[in-house]
């Protein structure tokens, strides 16, 4: 059939047209990805950062210190996370616990806006690496952006085992210190929701040896 | 009408043109953007990376049964100020000290915030700093909340990474760059009098 010069010249522009509106919304899309998964890569860097020096901030303190009632973490507003405004009461608990989260706030600042956390228990003891689970202090506040499970020895001389890593010294495993936090990266209050469909669940966890002359 | 094939010629390459002209930003935007996450994820992570280090050399230096000071910006800016020069292209790692004086570093504090470096040291500059928050000595009669605290300290990397932002899309106040503020935290050991 032969079309009129005219009408293939109109053709010609209404493909040209629609070829740009479908290659710019997906080339935009794989950017918002591509920025959104750079991102990710960057919290969970620094997530990973905050769990380590909150796991090794533990040994600090000695194995009997428990806090004082009326304690609190973060009584500093440098050490704590601003946006949340958090405040732990940490007495009658483990003061590695509390050091534990003032490293871990104090690390922890950037990127605020854009986690969702999953609040655990602050301070946990016994579990083991064959999948014993562990139980919080019962001082422990509940809600804390990261959870360490820590042994002690209370000031009542009771003793609260730590977590117990098999693979460490098989059998009988070595006592460490384990630290884990969660978070969801929510792109909902950015540019990148426009193209951003996925909510990734970060998590970081690190598991800290006592040091040689504390074993 | 008939239009000539010269005529039509132009008329295609016209229309190429203008359609290269839309496109051709838009394309080059996207390009550097993709390119410029890629060097702030890169800066970043180096970032994280340093001041962890520095964070836990910092404790470590505070440590000694000899010493309870924790190490000034300069020293910390001499532990980690060449991993972190090869990993921010284009940007200067600086001491957070007072550019005027050359005997102690004279910033006791970070700074609030990244303007306030650019304001001391200008554009895409990059400042090293340490803050020890140290407990309260412990009285006889009342001791304070928190005296027998190891002291904390906090390493902090602010300011400005240089970046391929163009003018006005940038974070900072110019172009070029886009802001930083990298922190690490944690509790030194203090050795008992």
């Amino acid at each position: 059939m032969n079309i009129p010069r005219r009408a293939r010249r109109r053709h010609s522009n209404a493909q040209a047209a629609l070829e740009t509106a479908l290659v710019i919304p997906i080339l935009l899309l794989l950017v918002c990805n591509f920025i959104a998964l750079m991102l990710e890569i960057s919290v969970q860097q620094q997530l990973d950062s905050a769990v380590t020096l909150a796991a090794e901030s533990r040994f600090q303190a000695t194995e009997s210190s428990f806090d004082p009632p009326g304690t609190m973490c973060c009584p500093d507003a440098r050490c704590c996370n601003g946006e949340t405004g958090a405040q732990l009461q940490t007495g009658g608990i483990p003061t590695g616990c509390r050091y534990a989260a003032e490293s871990f706030y104090g690390t922890m600042r950037s990127f605020g806006s854009l986690l969702t956390w999953h609040l655990q228990p602050l301070c946990t003891s016994g579990g083991d690496s064959r999948g014993a689970p562990s139980a919080p202090y019962p001082a422990s506040p509940r809600g804390s952006e990261v959870s360490c499970d820590v042994g002690s020895v209370a000031p009542d001389g009771n003793a609260y085992p730590g977590y117990l890593d098999h693979a460490l010294n098989p059998p009988s495993g070595l006592d460490v210190v384990i630290c884990d936090a969660t978070a969801s990266l929510d792109f909902g209050d950015t540019p990148l929701a426009w193209g951003v469909f996925w909510t990734p669940t970060l998590h970081a966890h690190a598991e800290v040896l006592p040091p040689p002359f504390r074993q | 009408m008939r239009l000539r094939w010269g005529r039509r010629s132009r008329r295609s390459a016209a229309q190429a043109t203008v359609e290269f002209a839309v496109v051709a930003p838009l394309f080059f935007l996207c390009l550097l953007a993709s390119i410029d996450a890629g060097l702030w994820a890169v800066q970043t992570s180096a970032e994280v990376a340093a001041v962890e280090q520095a964070a836990r050399d910092a404790a470590s230096a505070a440590a000694g049964p000899l010493s309870e000071t924790a190490p000034d910006a300069r020293t910390v800016v001499a532990d980690i100020g060449q991993r972190l020069r090869q990993a921010l292209f284009g940007t200067t790692v600086v001491a957070w000290c007072d550019p005027t004086r050359r005997d102690a570093c004279g910033f006791v504090s970070c700074p609030a915030s990244p303007g306030a470096v650019q304001a001391v040291f200008g554009p895409r500059v990059v400042a090293l700093c340490v803050e020890v928050d140290a407990p309260p000595p412990c009285a006889v009669t009342a001791p304070a909340a928190g005296c027998g605290d190891s002291p904390m300290v906090t390493v902090r990397a602010i300011g400005y990474v240089a970046a391929l932002v163009p003018p006005g899309f940038g974070a900072g106040t110019e172009a070029g760059e886009i802001a930083t503020d990298i922190a690490a935290t944690t509790h030194s050991l203090r050795f008992a009098p």
